[in-house]
């Protein structure tokens, strides 16, 4: 409350005076301040940070002030024993208007800010910010053709930046641009150097259109900084985790950021997006900040733009590309490569950032509607696509989070200054491919029914999802804890274990990740079928070997449907809707080993490698399954016993303790051959206690056999 | 782990190192309840003990560490064998067989890295455990690390229907030196004061004693899993040895051995579809550095039975020093082979008591295996190398306290039984040069023992002795090594078509132009392949596949072709022209005349296998048979 009337008066104050400028400046030990006299000293409840205000005039309004770290993590900062707020979304500065404003009221003029937590706090790396009615003497250099637009719910903002880092260079690459980046991140993109001065570009934003007289009435939207139409994928390569800094080559070109189709915002553009808070006409400025020093005397239509027609929605991914194949069969079929631009924030990102997304089908052989097959499998973050084919389902990829969280997730506001302690973990990544299938189903059509994930050896958080996923399929990583890549890199983004300790298991990135303990948790969960293969030459040894053994022994034993190394040629179509068999305890089933990678035949064995089914004849009933399992001409020896539960069934739902009978009747090769009865085999079955019903060593010949499970 | 983690190895010579500290006092109370009983050359004569340190049915190693080391002057037991009865008057007639200490029930040297590792992963001791160290936490593990303090010891079982001796129990199993009736006591003994006033169930006897080295018992099941195992129960047995299969008399030895299901009966297949076999093959599996019997991480075949014995307490595969275990220094002396003569004491008796197939015994495994088949070549169909020990075996400076342990220091005073020091036995390399002996095809994946120092050098001081020697051997390392290599079929026990046995001729293939040695692949006499192999009297032919380039082929394990030293022998060589060829023109023949070396071996030299050809027929005759006056001549 109090804050608002500090606003109120602010604002009125600033009407009243007309005349007088909003100022903008620093106070800091940081290099690009104007006001250097500022103290840090230990204190009781962490370093204080006293900030000489003599150089404000004296009851001055003050329009916002932030407190900007420029490094370091998890401060808690406070100012007469009120925390400060850290603002959202992107976690770089916390809001010191209401303190500043409180000592300006009561004419402190040595204002003291605690900082708490603040053992890597550097004191040339943090600097508070005020903006406060005033003179301003020398603005510097405004910006220029400043556009805006809106799109489902988010605006963008382009102009013309005063200084271009790439000094008009179209084709600059990575070798040009390096010397000239101090750091850089996929949240703001590239962090310039900065050798001779700072230039930034202040965002507002206002129900009205934004003049010099009413800025400071302006909603700050966010500094951003020189260079920002680099914010790239394929630049903004994350600093943190595994492998430190990874950069571009040399000679590779610097690709910028495209707000229409095919189109690459010219070097020298700024460029800024955010999602509108809620509906309505909004007006926004641009303005120029030199270290600091904001230029908000001369806004003019060059810098300001308005009324953008904005409104409350979720994102979805923009066309920035399209590339079409002409395909040699069948005829005049045509492959289709769209990619998209997605920006997102919380609930889809952990922060804000743009995604790439990518579709790949072809019109002419597509079903309709199309399954759709979603790959992840890269081994780093940026997208790998198929090549192009005449497919029949769609291609859907997209970027995943920097940090690798094991496409899992991250704390929330990674590149921020929350820490470990302070941030949420989500799923973020899960958010992004499920709402991308929900754009897609809208844009293509999509068989919801059959969408696939390839999931590579990053995570298998689908597995929870069999309501929306009917295959998953890659190596997957069932434990992260017992392999020293995985183990050092989820330390690294998720933080220590004891972090989580008090949070839910929702929230608890280790507890998710513990897929073991997920399927023998509740072996009536169902989960997605999952086909496992590994691909040589990743590093699945350096990853953890201990985990896959066990949980593949965790999915037999809780009668999950999988297959490990599948040699069958013609698999079965999974889908969402289908009953699926779950094989156990195969006598074809390799040895993987006990987890110790001197022991069994590890990443070469197989697990229910030879067994298929037909997907098109399966009865699902209540009180009746019946299914044709299929012995693949491939396996070693002709005949083999399984155990085989029914899963994911709809109508063939018993409940614990129902007795059954089944049937197993080998079927002719000839199709119009009769099946002979005297063949066939039967016994009993009783449901578990999960309402499961499992026929024990089931025995089976190479070929077709239908299996029929039925109340007696 | 304290010092009395050393217990294991050294049980005897520490307890009675204790009892010699401790200040002669008062006899103890007498040992009770003593029974002997023989079974194939071994007495195993049980007691009572006196205030027994554990009482408990469940114990772990470490609390029996504890009991001992707590125990202050334990009564430890002597054991009398005479061929009368014993009693006060007469013990001093008796022989002194023995001297135990307590717990000597106990199977300490049973424990084995494998159970912890398969506690570790089904549940780690803290979150990341397993990754430490860069997956390396877990294999520094080993058998006195203090983690072995939560390993379940067992108690032995002399009897497998009885089951584990009761807690409290005494053991000691003497191998009688003759045949004949005998009777024991046991006395029991504190400090130096032994009890040889009361003789009542102290005594046993009389037994009827043979001479034999004994019969292993099975202790029962051993480990499985924990989440995948190969088909069949995996039993554990003990094997009591006596010199000359042992340093010392009542030695224990640890082995496990699985059965796969049905093995050997002859209508019931292992795995349903699979083919009965009558006679299993067997797999005798030497394991790693720091592994142990108790589960081995490989088994080449499904219907085998796979035999493991324990290197422990470490012997380098060989054997101990002729002091080992006695407070003597192991200083001037002898080296017996003592290892590898209870591995095929226990073999031999393995062939008795399973179905299996003598021809088809196979040493699989590391650097033992190697070692047991240079010196009993005739036991084995062919020697299956997983890889060499990554850090050299004997070879590694770092390794030198191991295996000075066993055989005293490296000197030329420490010979073997041929006369060889500086521990020239447990050089692999030196031991195939010097065989002369047909060695079985040794097929090896992973570099060589003593391997050329550099960086992915594979070829090393084995390989090049075996190919020097002209003694088959099938190398693959690198990258590639595997898939080149390839696997038993696990469920026929074929490879590339044959299924290897003792009694087959095999060709040995050396100075290979195909030979390679690179990062990404390797292999020392692996790119050839054969078939069609005949062995007659007269007349040896075989069909080598393989591709382009040179070789020297010296045909081994020959059983009817066997022609004398000196005699002149025939070759001719034909390869079939290249299937994809229009013309079809078969490449020109080779041929020539060798000589039968001093040794009975003989060579033909510089083969010359054309480019793309399916197959090389070689055949060798007597020269006599032959016409071939004027051909060359080549040693």
């Amino acid at each position: 409350m109090r804050s608002l009337l500090a606003i109120a008066l602010a604002a009125c104050t600033a009407a009243a005076a007309a005349q007088a400028d909003m100022v903008v400046e620093r106070w800091g030990r940081y290099r690009y301040t104007q006001h250097k006299e500022v103290a840090l000293a230990a204190g009781e409840k962490g370093r204080v940070m006293t900030v000489d205000l003599s150089a404000l005039p004296r009851k001055a309004a003050i329009y916002r002030a932030r407190l900007v770290f420029t490094s370091g993590k998890g401060y808690e900062v406070s100012a007469d024993r009120k925390a400060l707020p850290l603002v959202e979304p992107y976690c770089l500065w916390f809001d010191a208007g209401e303190a500043v404003r409180g000592w300006v009221a009561r004419g402190i003029r040595q204002g003291e800010l605690t900082i708490a937590r603040a053992s890597r706090l550097r004191p040339d790396q943090v600097y508070l910010e005020i903006a406060y009615e005033g003179k301003l003497p020398e603005p510097p250099e405004q910006v220029t053709g400043v556009k805006a637009f809106h799109r489902r719910g988010q605006t963008f903002l382009t102009w013309k930046e005063v200084e271009d880092l790439a000094e008009g260079n179209e084709d600059i690459n990575w070798g040009e641009m390096a010397p000239k980046v101090a750091e850089c991140n996929p949240m703001v993109g590239i962090i310039p150097k900065w050798p001779q001065r700072e230039i930034r570009y202040s965002v507002y934003r206002h129900s009205e259109p934004i003049t010099a007289a009413n800025i400071g009435e302006a909603e700050f939207v966010h500094d951003v900084m020189q260079g920002s139409v680099y914010a790239e994928d394929s630049i903004a390569r994350g600093r943190q985790g595994e492998h430190g800094p990874v950069y571009l080559k040399a000679g590779q070109v610097l690709r910028r950021v495209m707000l229409a189709k095919g189109e690459f915002l010219p070097p020298g553009t700024g460029y800024h997006w955010l999602t509108a808070p809620k509906a309505g006409k909004a007006y926004y400025a641009v303005v120029t900040s030199i270290n600091g020093v904001e230029n908000t005397t001369a806004i003019t239509p060059a810098n300001s733009v308005g009324p953008v027609e904005e409104e409350t929605a979720s994102p979805v991914p923009m066309l920035v590309a399209e590339e079409i194949t002409d395909l040699r069969r069948p005829e005049g079929a045509k492959y289709i490569e769209r990619w998209y631009s997605w920006w997102c924030t919380e609930p889809l990102s952990a922060y804000p950032r743009r995604y790439d997304v990518a579709v790949g089908f072809c019109p002419q052989t597509m079903a309709t509607p199309a399954a759709v097959t979603i790959t992840r499998e890269a081994w780093n973050y940026p997208i790998r696509m198929p090549d192009p084919s005449a497919r029949q389902d769609i291609v859907l990829a997209h970027t995943m989070d920097v940090p690798i969280g094991f496409r899992m997730g991250i704390p929330h506001a990674h590149y921020g200054l929350k820490d470990f302690q302070q941030a949420r973990w989500q799923s973020w990544p899960m958010n992004r491919q499920e709402a991308l299938i929900r754009w897609l189903g809208t844009e293509l059509g999509i068989d919801a029914d059959r969408i696939s994930v390839s999931m590579g050896a990053w995570g298998m958080m689908e597995l929870e999802r069999p309501d929306l996923y009917a295959l998953i399929e890659g190596w997957g990583q069932p434990g992260v804890t017992e392999g020293f890549q995985c183990w050092d890199r989820a330390r690294g983004v998720w933080g220590p274990p004891d972090v989580y300790s008090d949070r839910p298991d929702a929230e608890n990135p280790y507890v998710r990740s513990d897929y073991v303990r997920y399927v023998l948790a509740d072996p009536a969960r169902e989960t997605p079928f999952f086909n496992i293969y590994a691909i040589r030459s990743a590093h699945l040894t350096e990853m953890g070997w201990p985990p896959h053994p066990r949980f593949w022994r965790a999915m037999i034993d809780s009668k999950h449907p999988f297959v490990l190394h599948w040699r069958v040629k013609d698999q079965p179509v999974i889908r969402r809707d289908r009953s699926v068999p779950a094989f156990g305890n195969c006598t074809l089933d390799d040895n993987p080993g006990n987890g110790d990678l001197r022991n069994g035949l590890t990443f070469d064995a197989q697990i229910n490698g030879y067994l298929s089914w037909v997907g098109e004849t399966i009865v699902d009933e209540p009180g009746k399954w019946e299914m044709t399992i299929l012995l693949d001409d491939s396996a070693p020896l002709d005949e083999c016993r399984v155990d085989l539960t029914p899963r994911k069934c709809r109508g063939f739902r018993p409940g614990p303790g129902r007795k059954f009978q089944w049937t197993c009747t080998p079927l002719p090769r000839d199709p119009k051959a009769v099946a002979d009865p005297a063949a066939r085999i039967t016994g009993a079955a009783e449901t578990d206690r999960h309402g499961l019903v499992t026929i024990r060593q089931l025995p089976l010949r190479k070929g077709a056999q239908r299996v029929t499970i039925a109340l007696p | 782990m304290s010092k009395a983690t050393k217990i294991g190895p050294g049980l005897l010579a520490w307890v009675c190192l204790l009892g010699a500290c401790a200040a002669a006092g008062e006899a103890p109370p007498q040992a009770e309840a003593a029974r002997a009983v023989h079974r194939a050359g071994q007495t195993f004569v049980t007691w009572k003990e006196v205030a027994p340190l554990i009482t408990d049915e469940q114990v772990s190693y470490g609390q029996y560490l504890k009991a001992l080391a707590e125990a202050k002057d334990p009564v430890r037991y002597r054991i009398y064998a005479a061929a009368r009865p014993i009693d006060a008057a007469s013990i001093g007639k008796a022989e002194l067989v023995g001297e135990v200490g307590p717990l000597s029930a106990y199977n300490v040297n049973a424990r084995n890295k494998e159970y912890l590792l398969g506690q570790a992963m089904i549940r780690p001791d803290r979150m990341g455990e397993l990754a430490e160290n860069y997956n390396g936490l877990m294999h520094t593990w080993t058998m006195d690390s203090r983690r072995m303090d939560r390993y379940p010891l067992r108690r032995f079982a002399i009897d497998e229907q009885a089951g584990p001796l009761p807690a409290g129990t005494g053991l000691y199993v003497h191998h009688p030196a003759r045949a004949g009736e005998s009777f024991y006591a046991v006395v029991a003994v504190r400090g130096d004061a032994a009890n040889r006033k009361d003789f009542a169930s102290n005594t046993a006897g009389p037994v009827a004693e043979t001479v034999g080295t004994g019969e292993p018992v099975r202790q029962g099941k051993g480990l499985w899993g924990p989440s995948f195992d190969y088909p069949g129960t995996r039993w554990t047995y003990v094997q009591w040895c006596a010199p000359p299969l042992a340093p010392r008399p009542n030695m224990a030895f640890n082995w496990s051995v699985l059965l796969p299901p049905h093995v050997g009966e002859p209508d019931k297949p292992v795995l349903p579809g699979m083919q009965a076999f009558q006679r299993a093959p067997a797999e005798v599996y030497f394991h790693a550095s720091g592994y142990s019997y108790a589960q081995p991480g490989m088994k080449m075949m499904l219907h085998s039975i796979q035999i493991a014995p324990h290197d422990y307490p470490p012997s380098g595969w060989y054997g101990y020093h002729e002091a080992w275990g006695t407070r003597r220094e192991l200083g001037a002396g002898k080296v017996h082979n003592h290892t590898q003569r209870r591995i095929i004491a226990f073999l031999e008796w393995a062939k008795k008591r399973f179905p299996i197939d003598p021809d088809q015994v196979i040493a699989t495994g590391f650097d033992g295996a190697a070692a047991a088949a240079i010196r009993y070549p005739e036991e084995f169909a062919c020697v299956w190398i997983e890889g060499f020990d990554r850090s050299g075996g004997v070879l590694d400076a770092k390794a030198a306290e191991t295996y000075q342990a066993a055989w005293g220091r490296k000197s030329p005073e420490i010979t073997d039984e041929t006369g060889r020091g500086d521990w020239a036995w447990a050089d692999l390399d030196q031991a195939v040069l010097t065989c002369r002996k047909d060695l079985p095809l040794t097929v090896c994946l992973g570099y060589s023992w003593g391997p050329v120092p550099g960086y992915a050098k594979g070829q090393g001081r084995f390989y090049k002795a075996m190919q020097q020697a002209r003694q088959p051997l099938m190398a693959y390392w690198g990258w590639n090594g595997l898939r080149e290599r390839g696997r038993v079929n696990q469920y026929d026990g074929v490879w590339r078509g044959k299924r290897i046995d003792r009694m087959m001729a095999i060709p040995a293939f050396s100075s290979s132009s195909r030979d390679s040695d690179r990062e990404s692949e390797g292999n020392a006499g692996g790119r050839f392949d054969w078939k069609d192999i005949t062995d007659q009297q007269d007349r040896f032919a075989v069909t080598i596949v393989s591709d382009e380039g040179t070789f020297d082929l010296t045909p081994r394990r020959l059983r009817s072709f066997r022609p004398v030293p000196g005699e002149k022998l025939a070759w001719t060589a034909q390869a079939e022209p290249d299937p994809r060829s229009r013309e079809k023109v078969k490449p020109p023949p080779q041929s020539g005349v060798i000589e039968v070396a001093a040794d009975g071996t003989f060579t033909i030299p510089r083969l010359s296998y054309p480019l793309r050809s399916p197959g090389m027929a070689v055949t060798i005759t007597r020269a006599a048979q032959q016409a071939g006056a004027g051909q060359e001549t080549a040693k």
